[in-house]
């Protein structure tokens, strides 16, 4: 595992992803278990009951549950957003911060559980593209335009870990030469 | 049902005597430590040692542990604790770690900060780490004498590591989120005559990319997170 200053990986991210809490059916009853990080349960079968989806993905594996899709994953929903997302000309604000990720992750552990899996899976795709050509373009105006700073409402983290290195060193090299270059004429007028 | 073996999950675990008095949740040290995490991560420098969250969170991580032992083999629980324990220990790791390889890079550079630091009441490092970061340089040093200015003429056997170490570019781009509004900010001085300073306000919740130099001391006063 790559691990660094200034460097995310994309598993990482999927780290962070893991914390959103998601909603199952358990088939086991248990009471409550006090993790550090918060309560879950009490666990009664066929009653829903929040749980981050770490702990979502475990009881998965382990069939003891089942997943409760979250309820933006609907073909309607997700149809609308993409719409909204091409006609807009900034980001749009996503149902979740980490919504690829987290179709990524259900769709590989539970398809079974949630309707129309592969559509769901199309349109997720669909939106991150929309994004992603708005992202190319936004960063081509921003580095023309010679900008100093940038404004990134709603881009998610996964969407900004895919330009991150690029992006930070071109900036940091730009800047240099800017540096030198203004230095360069300011002296050039002194003398 | 068998609970009890955890007991003070979720009841206050730290007291920080000095600044505010407040009651902090195991949630919320942990929520404090990922953001520490997350900036140290994308800062260009070493920021101050969050030597409370870490020791706080490792306190936290023993006490489960040794309450796990007492459980009887294969409880359900076991294996989600686990889980649990392991992602902190990630985190925790991680974040040490970055520290290292921070004070590898700069080792000569923050010992002379530290050094100026200490004036100041700031805590730079662990006291570990600045053993750390010690016998590193220490040793650059040495293996700099031995292979090199010990073959040097006498005039130009003294050499200041420090001098010509590398530093922190505090001018790297970062992308931040805002949590608390913060008005005016100045990206740029205008420096030449062609450019005016740009201002910008920072409304909470919004991202951005900017030069570190501008928002480290949003930084340093939790007004911004890296991200």
């Amino acid at each position: 595992m790559e691990l660094g200053v200034g460097i995310m990986s994309p598993a990482e991210v999927e780290f962070l992803a893991e914390k959103e809490l998601v909603t199952i059916f358990p088939n086991f009853s248990h009471g409550k278990i006090y993790l550090i990080s918060g309560d879950v349960g009490p666990f009664v079968p066929s009653l829903p009951v929040q749980v981050p989806l770490w702990l979502a993905v475990n009881l998965k594996q382990r069939q003891k549950c089942r997943l409760l899709p979250l309820d933006w994953m609907n073909k309607d929903v997700l149809e609308e957003k993409k719409q909204e997302e091409y006609n807009n000309k900034f980001f749009t604000a996503m149902p979740s911060p980490h919504y690829r990720e987290i179709t990524q992750l259900l769709m590989s552990i539970a398809p079974m559980d949630i309707p129309h899996a592969e559509d769901i899976q199309t349109l997720i795709k669909d939106i991150w593209d929309i994004r992603m050509a708005k992202l190319r373009s936004s960063i081509d105006a921003f580095i023309k335009g010679e900008e100093t700073h940038a404004k990134l409402d709603h881009l998610t983290l996964m969407e900004i870990n895919t330009v991150r290195p690029l992006l930070t060193n071109t900036l940091n090299k730009l800047y240099q030469l800017r540096q030198v270059s203004s230095f360069g004429t300011s002296e050039s007028q002194e003398w | 049902m068998a609970g009890d073996y955890e007991t003070h999950a979720q009841e206050e675990i730290l007291h920080s005597d000095e600044d505010e008095t407040e009651l902090t949740t195991p949630i919320e040290v942990l929520q404090k430590l990922e953001e520490a995490w997350l900036n140290e991560k994308f800062a260009p420098e070493l920021l101050p040692y969050k030597g409370e969250l870490v020791d706080c969170m490792l306190d936290q991580l023993q006490h489960m542990d040794q309450n796990l032992r007492r459980v009887k083999p294969g409880d359900f629980r076991i294996i989600i604790h686990k889980m649990e324990l392991d992602r902190i220990q990630f985190v925790l790791n991680s974040y040490l770690r970055i520290r290292l390889e921070k004070i590898e890079r700069f080792g000569a550079y923050l010992l002379n900060l530290e050094a100026q630091e200490e004036a100041e009441n700031i805590e730079l490092m662990s006291p570990e780490e600045k053993l750390f970061a010690q016998q590193y340089v220490g040793n650059i040093e040495g293996y700099l004498h031995d292979t090199i200015l010990q073959h040097m003429p006498p005039n130009m056997e003294h050499f200041q590591l420090a001098s010509v170490g590398s530093k922190p570019n505090l001018d790297s781009y970062v992308f931040f989120k805002v949590l608390k509004d913060t008005p005016s900010l100045v990206v740029e001085e205008g420096a030449s005559e062609t450019r005016e300073s740009d201002i910008i306000d920072l409304e909470a919740g919004s991202q951005h990319i900017i030069r570190y130099r501008p928002v480290y001391r949003l930084l340093q006063n939790g007004t911004v997170k890296l991200i």
